[in-house]
């Protein structure tokens, strides 16, 4: 059992690109779980996201062109870290993640290292998704042997101690596939829990042409060794194992 | 006598030449870079003219036709361009990367209480 951590130590990091429509409701949502931190990262958004997320209380970080949800993620990651969190939340700025499923997110932190979410496979997720998640999940089982139901979806929570593990280099969509690659690598622990699947744009979001880059990527991070510093080894050696 | 795809080489050489001359003008590129485009465009024109100086070359690389030599020459350019290219596109990608960060992350807004 790993130590408790209480929702005032924990970062909710929420990547928007032109979400003016549902970041208020997303904010406001989520610090009425009783998280206060709430870290907005608007990533070249060109509509007024910003300062609809700064008015329902997030921290807001502006990047000044769109990098991608990989980009955004990290940004907030590394300010959450610098701010002394001691867990981080990842959730999308659509509405599709809903924060009221945050508390079971903090429950599975306190057995695992990184918690994944998996989306009810129902008629909701368009068939072409659900096809590509379920090759691609099949993949990430047969090269990490990693037992995950869904290996896309972005709803996710991590101690601050495994995110310099699974730091991601992708910008991209590929983000989730690379958490995935690194957690596996480091032998992070970790938890699988159910959430609802909601789709409110199906303009938004990734296109089967986005998984051709991610199965060409899980493959060449299977091949990789990654480069470790001491800080990330002393973790594995004494957090990890 | 200059003939048949010989002109149009020279042609196209000649309107390299000058789109070459107008971005310096424009300041897009050095001097440097200015003088070896132009010496490019330049020994194109000649071995377009001259197509006997590469047939030494050639037989030493059993290619029959100066156009076949062209053609070859052409595809391996165009490898070392693509290439080129890629590698720049992922350093600016990077250096982008690492200024739009850099703001975001001295520049974080908070409500104020």
């Amino acid at each position: 059992m790993k130590q408790r951590i209480s929702p005032g130590e924990i970062f909710v990091i929420v990547a928007a690109y032109n979400e003016e429509r549902h970041i208020r409701d997303v904010v406001r949502r989520v610090r009425a779980q009783g998280f206060p931190n709430v870290v907005v990262v608007s990533d070249g958004s060109k509509d007024k996201t910003e300062a609809v997320a700064l008015a329902a209380g997030a921290t807001v970080l502006k990047h000044i062109t769109n990098l991608g949800k990989g980009g955004a993620l990290k940004t907030g990651a590394d300010y959450a870290l610098r701010e002394g969190a001691q867990a981080l939340i990842f959730l999308d700025g659509d509405g599709q993640h809903e924060p009221e499923e945050l508390p079971k997110f903090r429950t599975a932190l306190g057995t695992a290292d990184i918690v994944f979410s998996a989306r009810r496979r129902t008629g909701r997720m368009p068939f072409v998704l659900r096809f590509g998640n379920w090759f691609i999940s099949t993949l990430i089982k047969r090269l990490y042997h990693l037992d995950l139901h869904d290996s896309q979806c972005g709803y996710r929570a991590m101690r601050a101690k495994a995110y310099p593990l699974v730091r991601w280099r992708s910008n991209d969509y590929s983000v989730e596939s690379e958490m995935i690659a690194w957690a596996s690598k480091a032998h992070l622990s970790y938890a699988e829990v159910p959430i609802r699947t909601i789709y409110h744009d199906k303009y938004k979001g990734t296109t089967p042409l986005d998984g051709f880059p991610i199965v060409w990527n899980l493959v060449m991070w299977r091949l990789q060794r990654r480069k470790t510093d001491k800080k990330r080894a002393f973790w594995r050696r004494e957090e990890i194992r | 006598m200059i003939v048949g795809i010989q002109a149009v080489g020279i042609l196209f050489a000649l309107v390299m030449m000058y789109l070459t001359f107008l971005y310096y003008k424009r300041s897009n590129y050095s001097t440097r870079s200015f003088v070896l485009w132009i010496c490019i465009w330049a020994a194109f024109v000649i071995l377009t003219v001259f197509p006997q100086t590469l047939y030494g070359l050639m037989e030493e690389l059993s290619i029959q036709r100066t156009v076949d030599l062209f053609i070859i020459g052409g595809f391996m350019l165009f490898a070392v361009i693509i290439f080129y290219l890629f590698s720049t596109i992922k350093y600016l990608e990077a250096r982008i990367e690492q200024v739009v960060r850099k703001v975001a992350l001295e520049n974080p807004k908070r409500k104020k209480k």
